[in-house]
């Protein structure tokens, strides 16, 4: 039987999901410029200058997301039916689904094309919000991209004339300011606790980089996502929350221990961290007014321009500044002191008096919980199914327990090169062997 | 350097510190903290997004969680039928946690006071709605008194349109709300 054009599907090998399908119009969605741009963006910024295999792009994460993303829709709308219609008013139709699996399949596809060069390294150049204190995240940038250059792809492709998505329901969804809660309830598959961003990237990045770390069971966690009705704290009523079945509880546990072993070992890793810093210190260099241009309208254009291809143009030709030199001298700042992991209020005293000791020769202190990559909370809900009750993670882990009672707060210090060695004899002579 | 945690950390212990009888839900910590950055503007860098449980940042809970393990505050589990909570009191190294950032505390001493004075006496659910009027009003396109009930239904369907125009129109009355409409 011959079928319209938009109803064709296409696939992209994918080195860690095999097979990605798309359709036609999500086709043209990829083909689109701001689109292709992801290709130039490199996922982990600097990284392979420490795992030199980290050269894949947000391009491919991208495409995961979205494969991922259709994977824990699927598997919720089917094990969770009754909850959704009783909660979110789905019919037994299936058209609210499908609709509603097409907007969380452009959203994932779509959170990241307002990512700035080398990825989240660059982030803390976005400029603050209007009369705020507050900065822009990529999401906001992400958002209006999307309702101000692919309304048109999205909105007048003939495969939407059923479903009449708006590229505000997608924008929306991804910066949060949606009024559906429906969308809301979706939302933390993409943004939350068992996400699928999360779960791509830890994955393709152990890949990419040849370590095991981040690895965990997938399907496990698929097979057991789950809408439960739990009553929140100071509710009258119950509400729709995402979590996972009692018997995947392991593989959330799996999935916590990835994300803590990849942020240890990779994204908080002490080279990494001193070449993030660099970059940073690099682009506000180069960028006028040392910020991206804010996403408005008139300026949009001017922020997609930069892409890691412009920004290392700009660091052959020496316009990066004195870091600009450092990356590409490879001559990083050195790590002489790091803090315990979850430090106690005796390694604060330390760090204090080690400031003082180091004086100048003290180049930068850099914070985990400033990453971009958290730990964060480890809190995954578990419903247990015999008796209808929901907990927490922590309450069926003492690991995970233990992780959520001493989050990740560690401190680097950084000294010049030629001053590491001086600065480290300091730290011995003040601390001994005490971190 | 890096005085943001502090900030951050000595701001929670203070909020609960406060609070009547000294202690406040998790749910409510957190919404006391959207209305101090979003109506006050307090520069602690938390992004509040919106969810089904509305305005929520995961960076406050890992903040309480290390709060807790440097004893300015203490986290108990609460457990109800169908669901569980947190209730969270001033752990005895509080002081200290607040000496660290007592500029920035005095500093924003009035906004402190402002929000433990009007809504720190309100239930989870109340600061719930509460704060998703007031993220609806900010954040989305909406200009109207209207607008903003249609949408913070949509979100809470269990408030009736009544109470949450009520309620909007209290915070709009005290300057919380900007809508003009």
């Amino acid at each position: 039987m011959a079928h319209a054009t938009h109803e064709r599907t296409y696939e992209f090998r994918c080195p860690v999901h095999g097979f990605i399908e798309v359709n036609d119009w999500e086709r043209s969605v990829i083909d689109h410029p701001v689109f292709q741009r992801l290709r130039r963006i490199r996922q982990l910024g600097w990284t392979d200058y420490v795992y030199p295999g980290s050269t894949h792009t947000r391009f491919e994460h991208s495409l995961g997301v979205m494969h991922v993303v259709t994977r824990m829709y699927n598997a919720i709308s089917q094990q969770s039916r009754a909850v959704l219609q009783s909660q979110l008013g789905y019919d037994t139709t299936g058209v609210g689904t499908s609709r509603d699996r097409q907007l969380m399949r452009f959203a994932a596809l779509l959170h990241d094309t307002g990512h700035a060069p080398f990825s989240h390294a660059s982030e803390e150049l976005l400029p603050n919000r209007p009369g705020t204190n507050r900065k822009y995240g990529h999401e906001d940038y992400s958002a209006e991209i999307i309702r101000r250059r692919l309304k048109d792809v999205i909105e007048k492709h003939p495969a939407n004339e059923n479903m009449r998505l708006t590229v505000d329901e997608i924008a929306s969804l991804i910066d949060g300011t949606s009024g559906n809660r429906r969308v809301l309830f979706w939302r933390e598959l993409l943004d939350g606790q068992m996400d699928a961003d999360r779960m791509d990237y830890l994955l393709r990045d152990s890949l990419h980089l040849g370590v095991q770390y981040g690895r965990f069971d997938l399907d496990r966690i698929v097979a057991t996502a789950t809408a439960v009705e739990m009553m929140p704290e100071g509710s009258a009523g119950v509400e729709c929350r995402l979590a996972v079945a009692k018997g995947g509880w392991h593989a959330a546990v799996g999935l916590i221990l990835a994300r803590y072993f990849m942020f240890t070992q990779v994204y908080f890793h002490k080279t990494r961290v001193a070449y993030d810093l660099h970059l940073r210190h690099a682009l506000a260099h180069m960028l006028p007014g040392g910020v991206f241009p804010a996403p408005e309208d008139d300026k949009i254009d001017e922020y997609l321009k930069w892409d890691d291809w412009r920004v290392l143009g700009r660091l052959a030709e020496g316009k990066g500044g004195e870091h600009g030199q450092r990356l590409h001298e490879r001559r990083h700042f050195r790590q002489v002191w790091e803090s315990p992991e979850s430090p106690l209020a005796d390694a604060q005293e330390r760090l204090d008096a080690l400031r003082t000791e180091l004086g100048d020769l003290l180049v930068a202190a850099e914070r985990s919980e400033k990453s971009w990559y958290k730990t964060g909370n480890p809190d995954i809900r578990v419903a247990n199914e015999d008796s209808d009750e929901v907990q927490p993670l922590s309450d069926y882990s003492p690991v995970v327990k233990q992780l959520k009672e001493a989050p990740h707060r560690q401190v680097r210090l950084y000294a010049l090169p030629e001053n590491a060695d001086e600065g480290r004899r300091i730290v011995q002579e003040k601390l001994g062997g005490t971190s | 350097m890096n005085d943001t945690m502090w900030h951050r950390l000595a701001l929670l212990t203070a909020l609960v510190q406060q609070a009547p009888q000294q202690r406040l839900g998790r749910t409510a910590l957190m919404k006391l903290l959207f209305l101090l950055t979003t109506v006050r503007d307090v520069p602690v860098g938390y992004r509040f997004r919106m969810y089904t449980y509305g305005p929520f940042d995961s960076e406050v809970l890992s903040d309480v969680d290390y709060a807790a393990r440097l004893d300015a505050v203490s986290v108990e589990m609460e457990r109800y039928p169908n669901g569980y909570g947190y209730v969270i009191q001033p752990g005895s190294a509080a002081q200290d946690i607040m000496d660290r950032a007592q500029p920035f505390l005095e500093a924003h001493q009035p906004d402190i006071d402002w929000v433990t004075e009007t809504f720190a006496p309100l239930a989870a659910g109340d600061l719930e709605l509460l704060s998703t009027i007031v993220y609806v009003d900010r954040e989305h396109r909406v200009s109207t008194l209207d607008e903003i009930v249609s949408t913070v239904q949509e979100i809470k369907p269990r408030f009736t349109s009544a109470t949450i125009r009520q309620e909007a129109k209290r915070l709009q009355e005290t300057g919380v709300v900007a809508c003009s409409a």
